[in-house]
């Protein structure tokens, strides 16, 4: 039988996982032969630990990785924990913006060296279903858990007894599993020819979660080293009269970005000002630090925080 | 006992004949067949099934007994049926015609790493005998060896402290003691066999 040919996937590590050393990589490999079967898998040590310690220079690192093998490998998976996993995920689809190729995180809650132990099962069986993803051609950032892929620029964290540990309006559900994988194509964003890559984001920004105790002399002084303002506003239905004020004053010159559902338009007067309300909040704040990084001032950065970049706009 | 039977549903006449004889056989040994072929991939499991299982997070695979495969003309999605199905501890048996050669990978993994894995090349003389043999090992052997299903039960503390009693010094939890139990009931039990040889595909 003429044996068909099989697609390299890259598998990037982005997590510690107890007892790996980067130098034994296909020794862990070799742990889980199953997957073999379904690619030529070239593993690759990007970060190795917890994922709460995941920042922009990791996002740099592994868009990097990703970007220098983009013609070698069919896609990519990225195994990484489940702390700042939306804010990486989000990072890179601005990143790698107009993919050709999929690049499809996945993890578990519980991620261990034996492949053996059945509390182990969850990242065995993710990855299997996220590198059959990756051979897919999908392109897009995906999130793969339990039995669905999901946009993962638009998709948020699901609490309960589940496997499926993230969530995503229906639109951004790109697939299911029932025996196999289904992809729904008319849902995948297009791309064109070429990848643009952005290989860094602007980080001089000021994220303000809204509560009764912020230091607004505190802020001032942050202020004048920050290139824009971001403000998750969580539950709160108007801002604070000092916190307008002070940004009025202090960060009249540069774009603030508040994050809100519940907050009216109609309450922000000041021209920097933009209300995001179609966005998750990983997707705004990393869209945001994108958007301060093409340099062209508060209006183009409004402007480019109101367009869908890379399918980040929740339709419904 | 469910089992997932898969093909190339492009096929020529000559193979779907082929699969139709396999589903058979499965269908013959008393087993509930489904099979991606002629849209019936998701017959056995109820709305209410598919429901849950989808807001479970779990894949369809983790909920049969067994996987058949016909791999005669090469199915892209075996590969990962098969990586998936030894995850979950599913017994899978790889069909091709004699004189075929299986793919070198899945050669290496059934004789290399898993015992779950069955490759055989098979004849119109031997198809049923092959078949019927996997369905045998499906139910007695590895097939049904992973307790995964999550189940509640409330003891009095009169049990709780028979059962720490009776599993103290062995290397038995209190929870292997009574699926053993329930393991020796369903043995002893001839109506239940008999139940089972003619109605395995009913939902209960």
């Amino acid at each position: 039988m003429a044996q068909p040919a099989r697609k390299k996937i890259c598998l990037l590590i982005c997590n510690s996982i107890p007892g790996l050393q980067p130098d034994k990589l296909k020794d862990w490999l070799a742990q889980m032969p199953e997957l073999g079967i379904i690619a030529d898998i070239e593993p690759i040590f990007v970060f190795g630990k917890n994922a709460a310690d995941v920042n922009h220079d990791t996002w740099s690192k592994l868009a990097d990785i990703i970007f220098k093998r983009l013609e070698s490998c069919a896609g990519f998976v990225v195994l990484h924990g489940l702390d700042n996993l939306l804010f990486t995920t989000s990072a890179l689809s601005f990143m790698l913006q107009s993919l050709s190729k999929p690049v499809i995180f996945t993890g578990s809650q519980n991620i261990s060296n034996n492949s053996n132990d059945s509390k182990n099962l969850g990242i065995k069986a993710n990855l299997i279903n996220a590198i059959q993803v990756a051979t897919s051609g999908v392109g897009e950032v995906g999130l793969m858990f339990g039995n669905r892929l999901l946009r993962a620029n638009q998709a948020t964290r699901a609490y309960g007894e589940s496997l499926n540990l993230f969530t995503a309006p229906e639109n951004a559900v790109l697939g299911r599993i029932d025996f196999s994988i289904r992809i729904f194509e008319r849902l995948v964003y297009p791309h064109s020819d070429k990848v643009k890559f952005f290989r860094q984001l602007n980080k001089k920004i000021e994220v303000i979660n809204l509560s009764a105790v912020i230091d607004f002399d505190c802020l001032k002084k942050k202020l004048s080293g920050r290139d824009g303002v971001i403000i998750n506003t969580g539950d709160y239905q108007g801002l604070p009269e000092d916190l307008v004020y002070t940004l009025s004053h202090s960060a009249k010159n540069m774009p603030v970005i508040i994050w809100s559902k519940e907050i009216r338009p109609s309450v922000l007067s000041p021209k920097n000002f933009l209300i995001i309300n179609n966005m998750t909040w990983h997707a705004t704040l990393v869209k945001f630090m994108w958007a301060l990084s093409q340099g062209k001032g508060v209006a183009k950065v409004k402007e480019l925080m109101a367009q869908s970049i890379s399918g980040e706009i929740i339709s419904e | 006992m469910r089992i997932y039977f898969t093909a190339d549903n492009n096929a020529e006449e000559r193979l779907q004949k082929r699969f139709t004889q396999i589903i058979d056989i499965l269908n013959s040994e008393g087993s509930l067949v489904m099979s991606n072929l002629a849209q019936k991939n998701i017959a056995g499991f109820t709305s209410q099934d598919m429901e849950k299982i989808g807001q479970t997070g779990e894949v369809l695979i983790e909920r049969v007994d067994a996987l058949v495969i016909e791999g005669t003309k090469n199915l892209i999605e075996s590969g990962y049926l098969i990586a998936l199905a030894l995850a979950h501890k599913k017994p899978i048996l790889y069909l091709i015609e004699k004189g075929k050669v299986a793919d070198r990978n899945l050669i290496y993994l059934q004789k290399g790493v898993s015992s779950l894995l069955r490759l055989k090349n098979y004849s119109d003389n031997d198809l049923e005998k092959i078949v019927t043999e996997f369905v045998e090992f499906a139910e007695r052997g590895a097939g049904k060896e992973l307790p995964n299903i999550k189940f509640t039960l409330r003891i009095t503390s009169r049990i709780e402290r028979y059962l720490r009693w009776r599993t103290h010094n062995t290397k038995l939890t209190k929870a292997d003691y009574l699926r053993n139990l329930l393991e020796d009931l369903i043995d002893k039990d001839e109506e239940y066999k008999k139940f089972i040889r003619h109605h395995d595909d009913l939902e209960f």
